[in-house]
C-alpha cells in the first residue's frame, strides 16, 4: 500500500471517530420522572467502606469559580464560603435546619430562654438613646424615658481553642470581627444589618454592644425592645472571625487589603478547623493539610484540594475523567448537564444524585400598583385585582416548569414558603393548577375575551409586563412556560430581562419599577419571621416616601395580616403564638380581602419550584452528603477515597 | 524610514488613546455591573439582606457614582483625586487599577501576568506545529498540484477552517479522554495546565502530577485544536504563494541550470514564498500574548484569554479593560513591526 493511502486512510479514520464521537452517547430526552432517584434530602452520607479498600491521601474537589478573598466581612461568594468551611468550620453546624453547637469549638448547649442563655432584662431607655420603635419597626432615638425589654445572649466558647498558627482562639476574635464590619472606614463589608445604631452611616442595626467578657464567653447585647427569634446564632460570629493577634490595631481599610486576610498565594489566611490552608495557586488549586492544632477528630484523609475550573462543562469533563473526585453547589454542575451526567452515572463512571430539598425557592412578585406613577398612588389596571392574580395562579403550568427546566427533578412549591419552614401548614391552603377554572375566574370578574384573543375589561387589555435577570438559561425557560400557560387563558404577557445590577436596583426591584417580576430567596432556617414581616406588613411597602425601604414590593395592605406578621418577627419569642400568626397571614394571603380595597387582596407573590442541587462524586469517594443548608464540604473531614 | 516610524508610532499612540476611551464606554454604559453577582448573593440571604445604603456604598468604592468623564479620567490619567476615594495614578503612569472580583485588591497587571506564560506555553506550540504542518502541507500541495493528495489537503484545510473549536475541543475530550480511558487505551488528560495528583496512564505508566510529561500531555489536546485553524490558514497562504513563485522565470531558470529539484523548491521557492506568511505571522503577535478564550475555556487552561472571560461575566472591570488595553498596544505594536520586517525581508519593498 502506498504512503499516500496510508495517509488517506488514516485521515479518514480520524475524522469519522471524531463525527462517531459526536453522534454517540447523545442521552434519551429524559422522561420526568423516570430515570435514578433523586435523592432526598437530607441526603445520607454513604457510609464509610469497612476494613478493605486501600485509601487514597488526596481528594479533590473541582468548582467552576474561585474564591476572591477570605476576608470574612466581605465575602458574598458562595464558593469562598464552601473553601472557607474547610478551614474555618462554623460554631454551630446548621445540618438540615438542626443547628446545633460544633462540639469541638462550642461549650454547652445553644443559648436559649430556657437554659438561660437568653434572658430578656427589664431596662430603662432615656430620652435620645437608641429603641426599638414597635409602631414602625425601626430603631430610633427615644423622645422621652421608658421601660424596655432587653434581649441578651450569651455563649461559650471552647477553653483553649487555637488558630492553625498556634496563638489562642478566644471569644475575642468573635468580637474583633464584629467590629471591623462596623468599621466605617472599611469599604468591602456589605452588610450592617446588626451594626450598633449610626455606627456606620445609614446603619440602623438592632445591636447594641457584642462583647467578649473573657476568652470563651461571648455576650450579645440587643438594642432595648428589639426581639430576634435567631438571637441563639447571633454570638458565634455574625460577620466572621478574624484573628485579633494578627490584626490587632488597624482599621477595616487596612485589614481588608492586607493579605493576611485576604489570602494569597504568598500568604494564607489562618483558620482553626480540621485542615489548614497550605497553599494556593491562583488561577488552579488550593491545598489543605490536616491541622496540628485541631482538637477535634483527625481528618480521615489528609490532603483536599480544591481545584478551580473555567466552566461547568470543563467540570463535568474533569469528574468523568476522574480528575476530581466531587463537584455540587452552586459552582458545579448546570441543570442541562444532568440528562448526560444520568447517563454516564448509569454506566458506574461516576456518582449522580440531587438534592430537591434545597433551601431557595423561585418566586413570582406582583406590584398592585401601576409603576410608571411615580407616587404609587394608581392601581394597576390589571394585576391590582385579586381575580386576575388567583387567575395567573391557577394558570400557571408550574410543574411544566419543573420538568421543562430541571427534567422533573425539582417540586413545585404550594405556599409561599419552603415547606421545611414552621409555619407550614397545608391545611390553611395552597395553590392549585386548573386552567379551566382560571379562565372561568376571570369570566366572572369581568375580563372577555376580546377578538384578538386577549381579555379585556372597560377597554382596558389584559396585558401586563414581566421582569427577570438576563443571562440565566433556568428563568428564561420559565418566562416562556408562564407567557403560554398566561396566554391560554388571555393574559399577554411582555417578557423582558436585564442584568441582576439593574433588576436588583431603584430601576427595578427596590423601585418598585415592575409589573410582575421573578426572583428567588435562599432560606437559611425555618423561621419566617422576617420573610413574612417584609412580604405582609403594611409599613415595609417601599414607597418614595420611605427612600424605598422594606420588602413589601407588591403592596399588599391588609391589616389583619400585617400586624399578625409584625407580631410574629418583632413581639414574641414565643412559638405557639407565633404560629398563629403565621396562619393569620397564610389564611389572608389565599383570600380576596375587601373587595372595596385592592390592596387588601391576597397572593401578592406566586411560589414557582424550589431550586435543586447536583452531587456528582467518584464511585470510590465516601462521606459525602448535600444537606439544604449547607455546602458540601460541612462534613470534609470524614470523606474518603479508596484508591482505584 | 525614521519619518514614517515616527508617524506610525504617533498614529499608535493616537489609537489607544481611542481605544481607551471605547473600552471604557463599552463596559460602564453596557448593562450589569460589577455589583450584580453581589446584590445576587445578598439578595438570596434571608438574615442578611443587602440594602440600598450597602449598595450605594459600594458604588462609591468603585467609582460608580461619579460622571462618566471622572470616572474615565481617574482610570486613565490619575485625575482629578477626590476627597474620601483612593488615589488613582491612572493608565498613563501605569496604574490599570485593581481587580473587582476576580482577584479583589489586587493589581490587574499582575493578575493578568501570572497566567502570561501558560499562555505563551499554549499559543508558541500551537503556532510552531501550525507553522511546521501548515507550511509543509502548503508545499507539498503546491509541488503536487492537483494531484488526489492535493484534493484531499484542500478538503482537510476547509474542515479546519470551517469547524468550530468549541465541537472540536469538545469531541476530543469526549474521544482522547473519556472513550479512550473506557477502552483501556493511552488516553489524555481533558484539560488544565498541570495536574493535582498522580495518575495511571495505559502503557505510559504513572504521571505524576505536574511533571513534564503532565504538562506535555496535557497540552496535546489544547494545541491540536487551536492549531487546526491556523494550519488550515497558513496551508492555503503558503500553497497560493509558492504556486505563484513556482511560475516565475527564476525558478525556470533554477531548473534550466540542471539544478536538483529539491534545491529549486526549497532555496529558491521557498524562501520567497514565504514572504506573504511573515507578515501574517507577525500580525498573530496579540494571539499569542493574548490567548485564545474558546480553546482556554474548553479546556481549563488558566490564560489571558480565560481570566478574559472570567473578567466580563463576573464584571471585573478592571481586568477585562487592563486586558483589551495590552492586546490593543499589541495590535499597533504588531502592525508596525509587520510593515517594518516587510520591507527587511523583500528589499524591493521601500516604504515612500
Amino acid at each position: 500500500m502506498s504512503q499516500k493511502k496510508i495517509n488517506l486512510i488514516l485521515a479518514l479514520l480520524v475524522t469519522a471517530s471524531l463525527v462517531l464521537t459526536a453522534c454517540g452517547n447523545t442521552p434519551a430526552a429524559p422522561a420526568a420522572t423516570a430515570e435514578p432517584a433523586a435523592t432526598q434530602s437530607p441526603v445520607a452520607a454513604t457510609e464509610a467502606p469497612a476494613t478493605g479498600p486501600t485509601l487514597a491521601d488526596t481528594i479533590i474537589v473541582g468548582a467552576w469559580q474561585e474564591p476572591g478573598t477570605f476576608y470574612d466581612p466581605a465575602v458574598t461568594q458562595a464558593i469562598a464560603v464552601e473553601v472557607e468551611l474547610i478551614f474555618r468550620p462554623r460554631f454551630v453546624i446548621r445540618q438540615n435546619y438542626g443547628y446545633a453547637p460544633n462540639p469541638a469549638l462550642v461549650e454547652g448547649d445553644l443559648p436559649s430562654l430556657d437554659n438561660g442563655g437568653a434572658v430578656l432584662n427589664d431596662v430603662t431607655v432615656k430620652a435620645g438613646e437608641p429603641y426599638f420603635d414597635t409602631a414602625t419597626y425601626v430603631v430610633q432615638p427615644a423622645a422621652a424615658d421608658m421601660q424596655l425589654k432587653q434581649l441578651v445572649v450569651t455563649a461559650h466558647l471552647k477553653p483553649e481553642l487555637k488558630w492553625d498558627d498556634g496563638q489562642p482562639l478566644t471569644a475575642h476574635d468573635l468580637v474583633f470581627a464584629w467590629k471591623v464590619n462596623c468599621d466605617p472606614t472599611g469599604t468591602q463589608a456589605v452588610d450592617i444589618t446588626y451594626c450598633p445604631f449610626e455606627s456606620v452611616p445609614g446603619a440602623s442595626g438592632i445591636l447594641s454592644n457584642f462583647e467578649a467578657t473573657d476568652d470563651t464567653t461571648l455576650v450579645a447585647t440587643y438594642i432595648p425592645g428589639a426581639l430576634d427569634a435567631t438571637y441563639f446564632l447571633t454570638p458565634y460570629g455574625l460577620y466572621g472571625i478574624l484573628p485579633e493577634h494578627l490584626f490587632s490595631g488597624m482599621t477595616a481599610a487596612e485589614i481588608e487589603v492586607d493579605e493576611r486576610a485576604t489570602g494569597s498565594e504568598n500568604t494564607m489566611p489562618l483558620g482553626f478547623g480540621p485542615y489548614k490552608m497550605d497553599s494556593w495557586v491562583k488561577g488552579d488549586t488550593i491545598t489543605f493539610a490536616p491541622n496540628p492544632n485541631w482538637t477535634g477528630a483527625t481528618p480521615a484523609t489528609p490532603t483536599v484540594i480544591y481545584k478551580f475550573y473555567s466552566d461547568s462543562t470543563s467540570l463535568a469533563a474533569a469528574v468523568i475523567a476522574g480528575e476530581i473526585d466531587a463537584t455540587a453547589g452552586q459552582t458545579g454542575l448546570a441543570v442541562d448537564q444532568a440528562p448526560y451526567m444520568k447517563s454516564v452515572a448509569s454506566r458506574g463512571i461516576i456518582n449522580y444524585s440531587v438534592d430537591l430539598n434545597t433551601a431557595s425557592f423561585e418566586m413570582l412578585y406582583f406590584n398592585y400598583y401601576d409603576p410608571t406613577d411615580t407616587t404609587f398612588s394608581t392601581p394597576d389596571p390589571v394585576l391590582s385585582e385579586f381575580c386576575v392574580r388567583k387567575a395567573i395562579s391557577l394558570a400557571l403550568d408550574r410543574q411544566k416548569m419543573v420538568d421543562t427546566i430541571y427534567y422533573g427533578e425539582s417540586s413545585v412549591v404550594q405556599q409561599p414558603q419552603l415547606p421545611q419552614m414552621i409555619s407550614y401548614d397545608e391545611s390553611l391552603g395552597i395553590l392549585t393548577y386548573d386552567p379551566e377554572l382560571a379562565k372561568k375566574t376571570l369570566d366572572d370578574c369581568g375580563w372577555a375575551v376580546g377578538a384578538d384573543g386577549i381579555r379585556e375589561k372597560n377597554g382596558v387589555k389584559a396585558s401586563t409586563n414581566y421582569l427577570t435577570t438576563s443571562g440565566n438559561a433556568v428563568r428564561l425557560k420559565a418566562s416562556q412556560v408562564l407567557q403560554s400557560s398566561l396566554k391560554d387563558i388571555g393574559i399577554d404577557v411582555k417578557l423582558t430581562y436585564v442584568p441582576s445590577s439593574v433588576a436588583f436596583s431603584k430601576d427595578g426591584l427596590y423601585g418598585r419599577n415592575f409589573n410582575m417580576m421573578q426572583f428567588a430567596n435562599s432560606f437559611s432556617v425555618t423561621d419566617p419571621g422576617t420573610w413574612f414581616f417584609g412580604v405582609a406588613n403594611c409599613g415595609q411597602i417601599p414607597l418614595p416616601t420611605n427612600a424605598f425601604s422594606g420588602s413589601n414590593y407588591a403592596g399588599w395592605c391588609d391589616q389583619a395580616a400585617s400586624d399578625a406578621a409584625a407580631d410574629a418577627a418583632y413581639l414574641t419569642l414565643d412559638t405557639a403564638k407565633r404560629k398563629a400568626g403565621w396562619a393569620t397571614v397564610l389564611k389572608a394571603y389565599f383570600s380576596e380581602g375587601d373587595p372595596a380595597k385592592f390592596e387588601t387582596g391576597g397572593i401578592p407573590v406566586i411560589p414557582l419550584y424550589t431550586r435543586p442541587n447536583y452531587l456528582a462524586t467518584s464511585p470510590l469517594l465516601s462521606g459525602v452528603a448535600l444537606d439544604p443548608t449547607e455546602y458540601i464540604t460541612w462534613n470534609v473531614e470524614t470523606w474518603t477515597l479508596e484508591k482505584p | 524610514m525614521t519619518n514614517f516610524l515616527i508617524r506610525r508610532f504617533v498614529q499608535g499612540l493616537l489609537v489607544l488613546f481611542v481605544s481607551s476611551i471605547l473600552v471604557f464606554l463599552l463596559l460602564y454604559l453596557a448593562p450589569g455591573g460589577p455589583l450584580s453577582q453581589t446584590i445576587v448573593e445578598k439578595r438570596q440571604n434571608a438574615r442578611f439582606p443587602i440594602k440600598q445604603e450597602d449598595i450605594d456604598r459600594l458604588m462609591k468604592q468603585y467609582d460608580l457614582d461619579l460622571p462618566l468623564w471622572q470616572s474615565y479620567t481617574r482610570w486613565a490619567f490619575g485625575w482629578p483625586n477626590l476627597p474620601d476615594r483612593p488615589i488613582r495614578y491612572g493608565v498613563i503612569r501605569g496604574d490599570f487599577g485593581t481587580s473587582w472580583r476576580i482577584a479583589p485588591n489586587e493589581q490587574t497587571m499582575k493578575v493578568i501576568l501570572r497566567v502570561l506564560p501558560n499562555t505563551l506555553k499554549l499559543t508558541i506550540s500551537s503556532v510552531l506545529l501550525s507553522l511546521i504542518v501548515g507550511v509543509s502541507v502548503g508545499i507539498y500541495s503546491a509541488v503536487h498540484q492537483y494531484s488526489k493528495m492535493d484534493y484531499t489537503i484542500t478538503a482537510a484545510t476547509f474542515f479546519g477552517t470551517a469547524m468550530p473549536v468549541f465541537w472540536l475541543g469538545t469531541m476530543m475530550i469526549l474521544l482522547f479522554s473519556f472513550k479512550f480511558k473506557e477502552w483501556g487505551l493511552p488516553y489524555l488528560p481533558p484539560g488544565s495546565v498541570n495536574g493535582a495528583r498522580d495518575y495511571i496512564v495505559p502503557v505510559l505508566g504513572t504521571i505524576q502530577a505536574n511533571s513534564l510529561s503532565d504538562q506535555f500531555l496535557r497540552l496535546i489536546m489544547p494545541t491540536i485544536t487551536l492549531s487546526l485553524l491556523f494550519m488550515a490558514g497558513w496551508s492555503r497562504y503558503t500553497r497560493s504563494s509558492m504556486l505563484e513563485v513556482l511560475r516565475q522565470d527564476y525558478i525556470r531558470t533554477a531548473r534550466a541550470k540542471g539544478l536538483r529539484e529539491k534545491l529549486v523548491i526549497y532555496r529558491h521557492a521557498l524562501r520567497n514564498a514565504l514572504i506573504p506568511l511573515v507578515t501574517i505571522v507577525t500580525l498573530n503577535l496579540p494571539f499569542i500574548f493574548g490567548g485564545a478564550v474558546i480553546t482556554e475555556t474548553i479546556f481549563n487552561w488558566h490564560g489571558m484569554g480565560l481570566v478574559f472571560i472570567n473578567s466580563l461575566f463576573q464584571s471585573d472591570w478592571p481586568v477585562a479593560m487592563t486586558y483589551i488595553l495590552i492586546l490593543s498596544a499589541l495590535t499597533v505594536a504588531s502592525n508596525l513591526l509587520a510593515d517594518v520586517l516587510y520591507t527587511l525581508v523583500d528589499p524591493r519593498i521601500r516604504v515612500s
